[in-house]
């Protein structure tokens, strides 16, 4: 720690007109989260393909138009797929519209109907000072010590379950395996676990030169100056900073 | 394909040797060559006339020829160099091309042709086609030099470009306080690469991508401003980097530069989308085609007229159009309709700009609709927030997103809306049951009001009709009482005629003619006997003329007798003849048949003697003659008596000529020399005998001469005689005349006895005037007039019985008027009263007549048709209901498990179709953006007045038609981070070439947008000039700008007072106020300050008045937020803006550093980084204040510059300067007249504040 406070020194001190008026050290809470969720294998169609083969299946379909109509979707994209579909063999032009062929079916059985697999879990970090949702680095960090002041504008907040689902998505990658995709669906259990203090390390700095205060805080969680925090802490503390530095001239 | 053939052309061809060789050597066999399967297809590029001035082509075969034409893989494109010689095409070189250049430019002309090996000339068509198309070169060469006038950009831009990448280590990296510049310090530089470092871009090891731009290099540190991009990348492993290297390279600059001038010769070779871009850039008077015809347009977006009038001529323009957009007339308004309006039409639009923001704003503002498919192309860090949306790999995303939006929204709606729909359904039954007796009540009132109305229309027509009896009585009543009037003055006129008859015929008495006629008669009968006296005076005078006339004659006839008896006794005494003859011609006696008889007679004895005495003489010489010869021819022995005899055997004839010619020739005969010749005298005495025979002959029919004198004696007493008697005859007649005369002198004298008698009777009138006739002639005149007088009279008396009859019957006339005159009196009065009663009956059925049931039936009609459309319509969506509503459904379930996967294809869709198509002007002609979108439609170019001409070039290449969108009047192109006059300036001061400066203000003087705006006819432009974003006060300080445009500026602002209701009240700013002008004294406690050693000014006391002024407004705010004006988390936007960058800088520092302003979002910047933004307030800071003597204030003196300035603010303007320094101590004159205006806005607008003192 002491070596990561000095290379920070360094590095921040490598501008001639900077002096760091003041260095301060706080933890800054991370909440962790077991997340269970279930998980389907899904033929990987084309979202809008499967709308089709639906609609198909379901209604009557005599022209692009109509379907462009009650999926609100450019008929030109709808017009494109059912070519793709009629050149495929997957739908056929009948008295009373389009119509699923037997391929047709075929396919969109496969594709309607996930295969439900078994659930699984990850661990998720959340940070309501960043508001951010990320799945737990494998990466360790340094543990801030008990004696350490909490960050002096946290604010605890909820978790929000579809920023959750969002995260899940995007980020819960499974291998494919022919054809077929693992996705990870609905969350099925969120159990917050313990909080992880991580320690940052402020510097409140001037720039002689310009006449500058401003603040730089190395999370040592994300390993980089934190701008988030560092704009926060800025935005309330600036102008007293100078106010001090003022009297403390005279 | 097959059209392009169907128009194929047929021609012979022929080689010159070397294009044979030439061909051979190419493997290109003649033979393959004139195959005539299909034609080929060729580029026909017209090279100028060769010297003798025939017409030269080039023949350039695509590249998919190469197969037939040649064995060979020639891999290159084969060139046919041609001349016309004779209307034949002759190759005269062939030529291999390198096969990347590009075909079907816009000098070029694609072509199918078959070749013949024949003599035949090459068709008309083709060398027609051939000679109308402008030689390349030339228009090469046009584009040429009409482009030379733009390389100054480039030149100015290229100024110190050609530098090789510089590599470098560094020893430490710091960061500015805000991440946004780097320091590097530790560089190992040659002094030399030290100086060139500026405006290169900065690229370190360990970090991908350039980080940014050198701004500074000096005291060997270098100062780099990050790129936005870079900044994240920083801060996490700039502290990690191993490898401390740094390059410096100009790489993305030159290649900025290297696609203008690309752009430059893609042009010249004729490669831009429309044929006639470069005249339509470079012509004084763009040659533009008309604008087609369109129906009015359906539009998406809420226009005014302006916009509309843009839309419209955007779309029906067929090159080039061109929109004035001043600030905040929603010129991305337009531009978002034109691309639907192009969308919808299935055409592909192109959206560039000179900056990613302003690419990203037109696109960020585009309507959300299904028909647009908006993607932008370019680096994806440099693209803003706005257009991230728009990237290639985020459309399924965005696609994804609008889509669940709008079917949940649909959906959302739906899902109520069974009970609504049950409930509008029985609301709609309900209104119809009541709507119902209504309409029929209505029906009702209808049918009445008809009825009325037939009977209205009933009794209009028979009022109508008495109307018109009663306007014809009237007219016959006038009629009468005229006629009345007439008969009377008629009346009136006979009287006095009978008067004046009665008058004359009173003046004679009746039998006062007749006496007068006896008068004057016996008159002229006493004067015509007297004039008969006179007549037998002068008979009996002329009867005795008469007589002693004849007795007068009768006394010469008695002498005439007498003469004749002297005469008689006068001839008897006459002897001689020729005394008788005179006789008889002096007494003029006619030659009786006997006194010619016995003239005669002695005429005839006279000349018997006369012959007698003749032939006696002739037969003396003779008998002479014969005894001569006789003589003579005596000694001869010629018998005379036989010659006699011989001689008068024959009786000849002789006249006395010839004896006389014969006897002289005798005579000639007998004195010569032949009187000797015997024949001769022979011969000329049987003459001699032939002719005395022959006299004696003659002789003998003669008496002998006493004969002849006793007849004479006789003939001339018969003679004697016959004169006697005829003078006896004379006598005799003359006795006869006598006594003719003698009768007549009786008969005269028995005439003359009775007129004697008369006359000695008539008695002899004295007293007779002397002129009778004229007496006579005028008591005949007096008989005359007296006639004539009493025909008068007669006249006057016919004419008075003609008076008096005419009198009574006008009188009877009149009697008959009186009576009709009575008569039409009564009837109108009639009539008067039945047009009443009409009129009453009439009057009833007003108010059934004017009441209007029709619309409201009409109405409700139309109700309980729509009511029953509507019930249709409903049950139709009850039914669907289910239906739609479980697609739906299953389309948003499935929209929400899409992954990045299920989106792909919809993403592959949306790049395929996407229409709107958004990126820079620069990077338009990046390669394998040229690859994907080669062409367009329609290039809409926003923000045009601030990209060169060379930037614009780009994407104008690529559109069919083009659409550019700026505003003259606002800043003009930046080049780099300076504006044309600031690098101009810039130049100045380093002494650059005297030529590049001239190139500079040449471009300086020209804006190709300007020029276009203003040479285009007025179809192809519009100027948007209704403003929504300025409070009126604030548009009235730029109206100046536009004054000369057509269009005066306008506020679209309903109530500027409301719609832009700042809702502050501090000390210094009330809510009436909009703006202000906070001015500061040309003192100099105020003046403008100059970095040391910068070339920038800032103003510190400027600085002071702005925080003071951000602290109250921040007050303000809060305030407001307290009153509930504002909600409580609502923040102000604020801009802080300046002509100089120092002071931007100053001010940024200020507010970061010294003040907190929570309510406020403050953004500053110079005002030419701020076109295009738009705050609800704004503060200018005008730094410029001081008392030199040329009163210097820089870049502000540009009007473009302080437009912007002006134009940036929607509710609150506040200018903070000297008032003084920019209206008095200006240089310029029309620079002070600009100033004024603003300041005479604000102190109409109460919003000048003079500052004595400064705060604080």
């Amino acid at each position: 720690m002491e070596k990561l406070i000095n290379e920070l020194r360094a590095n921040l001190e490598a501008n001639a007109d900077v002096s760091i008026v003041k260095q301060q050290t706080w933890k800054l809470p991370i909440v962790f989260y077991d997340v269970g969720f279930s998980r389907v294998k899904r033929l990987k169609m084309d979202v809008l393909m499967k709308m089709l083969l639906f609609a198909f299946q379901e209604t009557e379909i005599h022209r692009a138009a109509n379907l462009a109509e009650f999926l609100l979707v450019e008929e030109l994209f709808i017009r494109d797929l059912m070519e793709k579909m009629q050149r495929t063999g997957l739908i056929q032009l009948e008295k009373r519209g389009y119509r699923l062929t037997a391929k047709g079916f075929d396919y969109l059985e496969k594709g309607i109907f996930d295969e439900e697999m078994e659930g699984d879990d990850t661990v998720m970090s959340f940070s309501s000072v960043h508001d951010k949702y990320a799945l737990a680095s494998q990466n360790g960090h340094p543990e801030a010590s008990e004696a350490m002041p909490l960050y002096r504008y946290f604010k605890k907040a909820t978790l929000n379950k579809e920023r959750v689902q969002q995260l899940l998505l995007a980020e819960m990658i499974f291998p494919e395996e022919e054809g077929f995709q693992i996705i990870a669906t609905d969350v099925t259990s969120c159990i917050e676990q313990e909080t992880d203090f991580v320690p940052c390390i402020e510097f409140q700095l001037h720039d002689a030169k310009q006449d500058l205060f401003y603040a730089r805080i190395w999370n040592t969680w994300s390993g980089s100056w934190d701008e988030t925090l560092a704009k926060q802490i800025e935005e309330r503390e600036v102008v007293s900073w100078r106010k001090a530095m003022g009297e403390l001239k005279k | 394909m097959s059209q392009a053939k169907a128009n194929a052309y047929k021609t012979s061809i022929r080689m010159t040797n070397t294009a044979s060789e030439k061909m051979s050597g190419f493997g290109i066999s003649e033979r393959s060559f004139f195959v005539v399967d299909r034609p080929f297809k060729v580029f026909l590029e017209r090279y100028p006339a060769a010297a003798d001035g025939s017409l030269s082509v080039a023949l350039i075969f695509d590249r998919t020829e190469n197969e037939r034409l040649s064995s060979k893989e020639l891999g290159q494109l084969v060139v046919f160099h041609c001349v016309f010689a004779n209307h034949r095409l002759l190759v005269t070189n062939v030529t291999l091309r390198k096969a990347y250049q590009t075909l079907g430019t816009n000098w070029q002309r694609e072509a199918y042709i078959t070749f013949q090996d024949s003599r035949e000339p090459a068709p008309v068509a083709l060398i027609n086609m051939i000679n109308r198309m402008t030689p390349a070169k030339e228009s090469s060469e046009y584009v040429k030099k009409r482009i030379s006038s733009w390389e100054g950009y480039l030149k100015i831009q290229e100024r110190g470009m050609d530098i090789p990448d510089i590599k470098s280590f560094y020893t430490k990296l710091a960061f500015s306080h805000d991440f946004s510049r780097i320091t590097l310090t530790g560089c190992q530089m040659k002094d030399t690469e030290w100086k060139s470092l500026r405006n290169l871009s900065v690229r370190l090891t360990g970090i991908d991508g350039d980080v940014g731009t050198v701004i500074k290099a000096a005291n060997r540190t270098v100062e780099i401003e990050l790129q936005n991009y870079a900044v994240k990348q920083m801060r996490e492993k700039a502290h990690t980097l191993n490898k401390k290297e740094v390059v410096f390279s100009n790489f993305a600059a030159l290649s900025q530069i290297r696609r203008l001038r690309q752009g430059f010769t893609n042009l010249e070779k004729g490669l831009a989308v429309n044929p006639n871009l470069d005249r339509l850039l470079f012509e004084e008077k763009p040659p533009v085609n008309p604008l087609q015809k369109i129906d009015k347009l359906q539009f998406h977006n809420r226009l005014n007229e302006f916009q509309q009038r843009a839309v419209s001529g955007a779309v029906a323009a067929d090159d080039l159009y061109v929109i004035q957009g001043p600030p905040g007339t929603g010129k991305t308004t337009v531009i978002a309709e034109i691309c639907l309006q192009n969308a919808k039409k299935g055409l592909k639009t192109l959206v560039a700009s000179q900056s990613n923001l302003a690419v990203d704003n037109a696109l960020g503002r585009l309507l959300v609709n299904k028909d647009i498919r908006i993607l932008r192309v370019g680096r994806t860090e440099s693209i803003e927030e706005e257009g991230k949306k728009f990237i290639e790999e985020n459309v399924g995303q965005y696609w994804k997103d609008n889509t669940v939006k709008e079917v949940s929204a649909q959906y959302e709606m739906r899902k109520n809306r069974e009970a609504v729909l049950a409930g509008e359904l029985a609301a709609n039954e309900q209104a119809y049951v009541e709507t119902q007796p209504l309409y029929e009540k209505l029906a009702i009132q209808i049918e009445e009001k008809k009825k009325a109305q037939e009977q209205n229309r009933q009794l209009q027509k028979e009022l109508e009709e008495l109307q018109s009896k009663w306007r014809s009585l009237e007219t016959l009543g006038e009629g009468a009482e005229r006629q009345k009037q007439e008969i009377e003055q008629k009346m009136q006129a006979l009287q006095e005629t009978i008067n004046e008859n009665q008058a004359f015929i009173e003046q004679k008495a009746p039998d006062w003619f007749e006496e007068q006629q006896e008068r004057i008669m016996d008159e002229i009968r006493q004067l015509e006997r007297a004039r008969k006296h006179k007549e037998v005076e002068r008979e009996l005078e002329s009867k005795k003329q008469e007589i002693s006339v004849v007795v007068d004659k009768r006394n010469q006839v008695e002498a005439i007798i007498q003469q004749k008896q002297a005469l008689i006794d006068e001839v008897d005494t006459l002897k001689k003849i020729d005394g008788l003859n005179r006789f008889m011609v002096e007494q003029n006696i006619e030659e009786t048949p006997a006194i010619a008889y016995s003239i005669n007679k002695l005429e005839v004895t006279r000349e018997k003697m006369g012959e007698w005495q003749k032939l006696s003489k002739y037969n003396e010489s003779m008998a002479s003659a014969i005894s001569y010869v006789e003589k003579l021819l005596a000694p001869s022995s010629v018998d005379l008596a036989k010659l006699k005899e011989h001689a008068l055997a024959s009786v000849q004839l002789y006249t006395s000529a010839e004896v006389d010619a014969f006897m002289e020739k005798l005579r000639v005969l007998l004195k010569g020399p032949q009187r000797t010749d015997s024949a001769i005298l022979s011969k000329a005495l049987a003459g001699l005998y032939q002719r005395q025979n022959h006299l004696w002959h003659r002789g003998s029919k003669l008496k002998p001469a006493e004969t002849y004198i006793e007849e004479s004696k006789r003939t001339f007493q018969q003679l004697k005689a016959a004169l006697a008697a005829e003078l006896v005859k004379q006598q005799e007649q003359y006795k006869a005349v006598d006594r003719k005369w003698q009768e007549q002198l009786e008969k005269l004298q028995q005439a003359m006895a009775p007129v004697e008698q008369q006359f000695k009777q008539m008695p002899n009138a004295a007293y007779l005037p002397s002129d009778i006739e004229g007496a006579i002639t005028g008591l005949k005149a007096e008989l005359g007039e007296l006639k004539n007088e009493k025909l008068l009279m007669e006249k006057a008396q016919q004419q008075l019985a003609e008076s008096k009859q005419k009198l009574a019957e006008e009188a009877a006339a009149l009697e008959k008027n009186n009576a009709r005159i009575v008569e039409i009196t009564g009837e109108t009065a009639h009539l008067k009263e039945e047009i009443s009663a009409k009129e009453q009956e009439i009057g009833k059925l007003a108010e059934i007549l004017s009441s209007r049931p029709e619309q409201l039936y009409e109405e409700t009609a139309k109700k309980l048709a729509s009511l029953s459309f509507e019930k249709e319509s409903l049950k139709q969506e009850m039914k669907n209901l289910p239906m739609l509503q479980a697609v739906q459904k299953k389309w948003l379930d499935l929209l929400a498990g899409a992954n990045e996967h299920d989106l792909d294809e919809i993403r592959k869709l949306y790049i395929k179709h996407a229409n709107v198509i958004g990126t820079t002007c620069v990077a338009s002609a990046r390669k394998d953006f040229i690859d994907n979108y080669p062409v367009f439609d329609v290039v809409i170019i926003d923000e045009v007045s601030k990209a060169t001409p060379p930037e614009l070039l780009l994407p104008m290449l690529k559109g069919k038609k083009i659409i550019l969108v700026g505003d003259h009047h606002q800043l003009p192109p930046l080049l780099g981070n300076d504006t044309l006059e600031e690098t101009l300036e810039e130049m100045i001061k380093e002494n650059s070439g005297f030529e590049e400066k001239r190139e500079l203000e040449k471009l300086l003087e020209e804006s190709l947008f300007e020029r276009l705006y203003k040479n285009l006819p007025e179809a192809n432009k519009t100027m948007l000039a209704i403003q929504y974003r300025m409070h009126e006060d604030i548009m009235e300080t730029i109206s100046p700008f536009y004054r000369l445009e057509n269009k005066q500026l306008q506020c679209g602002l309903q109530d500027s007072d409301q719609d832009r209701d700042h809702l502050l009240e501090s000390k210094t700013v009330s809510r009436s106020n909009h703006l202000m002008w906070l001015d500061l004294p040309n003192e100099s406690a105020f003046f403008e300050e100059r970095m040391s050693g910068g070339k920038s000014l800032y103003n510190p006391a400027e600085l002071k008045e702005i925080s003071g002024l951000l602290v109250e407004m921040d007050q303000a705010v809060a305030e407001a937020k307290q009153a509930g004006r504002l909600e409580a988390d609502y923040q102000k936007s604020v801009g802080v803006i300046s002509f100089y960058g120092e002071q931007v800088k100053r001010l940024q520092r200020m507010i970061d550093q010294e003040l907190r302003l929570p309510h406020l979002t403050i953004r500053t910047g110079t005002v030419d980084r701020f076109q295009g933004s738009e705050m609800e307030i704004i503060l200018l800071s005008m730094v410029r204040n001081n008392r030199n003597p040329h009163g210097d204030i820089g870049f502000a003196k540009d009007y473009r510059r302080l437009n912007v300035a002006l134009s940036r603010a929607k509710q609150l303007l506040v200018l903070v300067g000297s008032s003084d320094m920019f209206t008095k101590r200006a240089k310029r004159n029309e620079t002070k007249q600009m100033y004024k205006h603003v300041l005479e806005t604000v102190k109409k607008k109460n919003g000048l504040k003079v500052l004595e003192s400064s705060r604080g």
